[in-house]
């Protein structure tokens, strides 16, 4: 058998909403759409909906592969019988920016890495991610992270803006396939082709302020380093604790659960539902006891997991520099003021924010 | 069978109409319950021996001092349905601001009022609660889980974390960061965020959340144009007793404002 697998094609932007009409006649297809003045990741009824220049989604496509709110299991009260009622269906997400690959990687290393969660890997099996290339605004930071070019191998095509066309990188045989599949809205790429997506790495590169992007050598010990900085303090006094940040990540995996008794007391529902390391209960613990009781303790666990953490489990930052949890919090804090802060980027005022606590 | 009671003290009776409003989850209720007191609803009432009542409405009343303690006395379990029996309700936002004569004079004029009145109170200000569902109205899903969750001996869990929680999750676009005075970051969630979906700030109906930041929700709505005045009156408006909570940054606890 003649087994070929392309390394890359071009695909003219007319050609766009073909090839998403082709995905959705492959599988169910989930793509950004408009909600207000943001977008959301949601299922395409119509292809026309399909935003394809958007900065980011208010959640990232976590929630299709790790959903916000779940059933785990029911039980009889009677025999206690289990029931799993866990359904996968094939799913393609259309226009995941380079970061949220990124995030899903991470989550592929939690989930799967060790002792690997059978509910993630069926539905990871059955997802295809196309990615496609963007450009940054205030928010954004993932050149600092590491995240801003699609690397490794987690995703399965790669649309990269090159002008008139989209170049398509393959990833995956499953990508390949689909390009194949789809075969006629393709062209075969040319040096000028070649020539423009090499220059849209730089072109991306450039459109950053540098001088904005956090430093994130050695953050892991920095952040072990500066376990008692006033920083965490100071920080914790604007938070509300209201676990935006931890909600709108795309690495966040925490969860609880709780048992629902039907109202005829026959059945038992274990729901499992997203939960936050901002919010007080998330720490309490048998006898009204919190570990972190204070904001500040809360505030300071959320980077500590994602700068120590996450290394110490799976070797990659936790954090991926998608700019979510500032631009959605509503105190407005920025996780890279927090680091340049503790970096000693202010250093005068931070000096000066340590002597006035201290003559408190 | 469990033996139930509802009633109602100082209030609009709006949470007992939610309750009435569960229709298909009271048919099955009513297969392990027997409704032995619900005046609002039916004729024949009896306030004896009951296993769980639920009291709607806030103790503003000689009448309700007594309904309420005799509910107590005759009750295994008592739930606090709805802000008014929570908190005190909207009538006793102004608690801590005026007497009691100013109250009724304002509202009655002269002549006063033919009952012996109080302000307005929690019903945990009266009486031991084992539970409390608020909300304005009270959130019909939550009082089915909770009967539920009763009736097979185990406690409701209601986490108290704040309304963003659940607004968040509902990919709405922040109201605060859009300029909209919402309370979400400050109140105790489990309604599913339904104002805040509908671009309608979060009036804090549900009271607060755990630990709530009220120093810096005040200075983010002063930030986007209220007054701190204003900013407090509107934090106070469902919050009742547990007011006294809010802080305003500089200023050193002066009874909430």
């Amino acid at each position: 058998m003649d087994f070929h697998i392309e390394r890359a094609k071009v695909l003219p932007k007319s050609n766009l909403a073909k090839f998403l009409e082709g995905l959705k006649n492959l599988s169910t297809l989930i793509a950004p759409v408009k909600k207000g003045d943001k977008f959301i990741f949601s299922e395409i009824e119509k292809v026309s909906d399909v935003a394809v220049n958007y900065t980011r989604t208010i959640l990232p496509p976590k929630k299709f592969l790790v959903p916000y709110r779940r059933e785990r299991f029911s039980y009889s009260t009677d025999t206690l019988q289990f029931n799993k009622e866990f359904k996968v269906r094939d799913q393609i997400i259309f226009g995941v920016h380079s970061c949220d690959l990124h995030g899903i990687s991470i989550l592929d290393s939690v989930y799967l890495k060790e002792n690997p969660d059978p509910r993630y890997l069926e539905i990871r099996k059955r997802t295809v991610l196309i990615g496609i290339s963007c450009m940054p605004d205030e928010f954004c930071f993932c050149l600092s992270t590491g995240t801003a070019f699609p690397d490794g191998a987690n995703w399965d095509l790669f649309l990269t803006d090159i002008g008139a066309d989209y170049f398509v990188t393959i990833g995956s045989p499953k990508g390949d396939e689909i390009v194949l599949k789809l075969r006629k809205l393709f062209k075969d790429i040319e040096k000028k082709d070649l020539y423009l997506y090499k220059e849209s790495t730089s072109k991306k590169k450039k459109a950053f302020k540098l001088e904005k992007l956090p430093d994130l050598e050695r953050i892991s010990q920095l952040i072990e380093l500066e376990y008692d900085s006033e920083v965490w303090k100071e920080g914790s006094e604007r938070c509300l604790g209201c676990g935006t940040c931890t909600n709108v990540c795309p690495t966040c995996f925490c969860y609880t659960s709780v048992d629902v008794p039907t109202l005829d007391g026959k059945k038992v529902k274990r729901i499992e539902f997203t939960t936050s390391c901002q919010y007080p209960y998330y720490s309490l613990v048998a006898g009204g006891h919190y570990f972190k009781p204070d904001r500040a303790s809360r505030f300071k666990h959320r980077y500590y997991h994602k700068f120590v953490g996450y290394p110490y489990q799976i070797e990659k930052l936790g954090c991926v520099g998608c700019g979510r949890c500032s631009a959605e919090c509503p105190a407005g804090i920025s996780i890279v003021e927090t680091i340049n802060r503790l970096r000693g980027i202010d250093e005068k005022e931070l000096r000066e924010a340590t002597e006035q606590a201290s003559s408190r | 069978m469990v033996r139930i009671g509802i009633m109602g003290l100082t209030g609009c009776s709006g949470c007992q109409c939610e309750i009435l409003n569960c229709q298909e989850a009271l048919l099955k209720m009513l297969k392990r319950v027997s409704i032995n007191f619900f005046p609002l609803a039916q004729d024949d009432n009896s306030l004896e021996d009951l296993d769980i009542l639920f009291v709607e409405g806030s103790v503003t009343t000689e009448e309700d001092e007594r309904k309420v303690k005799k509910g107590r006395e005759v009750s295994s379990l008592l739930v606090a349905i709805g802000s008014c029996a929570c908190y005190g309700g909207v009538q006793s936002q102004r608690n801590d601001e005026v007497s009691l004569t100013e109250m009724v004079k304002a509202v009655y004029g002269e002549k006063g009022v033919p009952v012996k009145v109080s302000k307005p109170r929690a019903v945990s200000e009266v009486v031991e609660v084992d539970y409390e569902l608020p909300g304005c109205p009270l959130d019909k899903k939550q009082f089915v889980y909770t009967v539920a969750s009763l009736l097979s001996g185990v406690k409701p869990f209601f986490p108290k974390i704040p309304v963003c929680h659940e607004c968040k999750l509902s990919e709405n676009e922040c109201l605060i960061l859009k300029g909209i005075p919402c309370q979400g970051p400050v109140t105790f969630s489990g309604c599913g965020a339904p104002c805040t979906s509908a671009g309608v700030g979060c009036q804090g109906c549900r009271g607060n959340c755990d630990f709530p930041n009220f120093e810096e929700m005040v200075s983010l709505l002063t930030q986007r144009g209220l007054s701190v005045e204003d900013a407090v009156k509107f934090l106070k408006v469902f919050r009742g007793y547990t007011a006294k909570e809010i802080k305003v940054r500089g200023v050193v606890d002066e009874k909430g404002a």
